[in-house]
């Protein structure tokens, strides 16, 4: 479905939002520039969105525009597409596009009927 | 050969030696994120690879992000894209209209549209009331966190 809103916060003001499950994250502790940490607080602000998810979604959309950057980040894909695709991720980002394939159709149906059992549970939370 | 400095040239900002010595003296600010285990494991493979600091490499994509939800923001509205901006520059001491603020990479670098936004397109959108609700609630928000 098309986005109204290019940007995904601009789209989250006056709207709830939703914490993701946490089992498949991973925190980690960086250290940023003034300048940036001056937006991340603009951000954060504006939209009042906790920091340690701002950028969750981003980056994987970042890694997935990077890794389209070439086709030379082949092996890359194909080490990762072996752990199984995480929802969400650049890899899952990938699949959307059309840009990574299931080779066998069978194994599209399970994750298709899998995808649908998991949003009619989501649905009835 | 004698030159005179002609100070009606120069803005009344901190020298670059202050600039750099500020930078030195106060510790990088430390930001927490949430990341997806798979895609953290295809920045491990990279990092291990090309081996640079997967820090750098996360560093580099977090620059990429905040530059794209700027961008993005200012093509769903321009008006509140420039107050986020506006923001982020006073929060970090910037004047915005100065070279290299958040609002000149939002305009798209040094040059007049900046100058025309600010001095003409936000006072006529802010007299007609062209501005959006979003505008208005992240405007509360900032005079809210300013105190």
């Amino acid at each position: 479905m098309k986005k109204k809103h290019s940007s995904e916060l601009y789209a989250s003001l006056g709207a709830s939002n939703v914490e993701s499950n946490s089992g498949d994250f991973e925190v980690l502790s960086l250290r940023i520039s003034h300048r940036s940490n001056a937006m991340v607080q603009a951000l954060t602000a504006a939209f009042q969105r906790p920091v340690l998810t701002l950028f969750t979604d981003g980056l994987s959309q970042q890694i997935a525009r990077s890794l389209l950057g070439s086709v030379k980040n082949e092996p890359l894909i194909r080490e990762e597409v072996a752990n199984g695709i995480q929802s969400g991720s650049a890899l899952d980002l990938l699949n959307e596009e059309g840009a990574i394939k299931y080779a066998s159709e069978a194994l599209r149906a399970i994750k298709n009927a899998l995808q649908t059992n998991e949003n009619r549970f989501t649905a009835r939370r | 050969m004698p030159y005179d400095i002609n100070h009606e040239k120069f803005a009344d900002g901190p020298s670059l030696v202050e600039v750099y010595q500020a930078a030195k003296e106060t510790p990088m600010p430390k930001l927490n994120v949430k990341i997806r285990k798979s895609d953290l494991r295809i920045l491990d493979s990279i990092a291990q690879q090309s081996g640079t600091p997967r820090s750098q490499i996360l560093n580099s994509m977090i620059e990429s992000v905040i530059g794209t939800m700027l961008q993005d923001l200012f093509k769903d509205d321009r008006d509140c894209a420039a107050l986020v901006a506006r923001h982020a520059d006073a929060l970090m001491g910037t004047h915005y209209l100065d070279a290299g603020s958040w609002s000149d990479v939002l305009f798209g670098g040094a040059n007049p549209r900046l100058d025309h936004y600010y001095a003409i397109e936000l006072p006529d959108s802010q007299r007609i009331g062209g501005l959006s609700h979003e505008y208005q609630m992240v405007a509360e928000r900032f005079a809210r966190a300013n105190g």
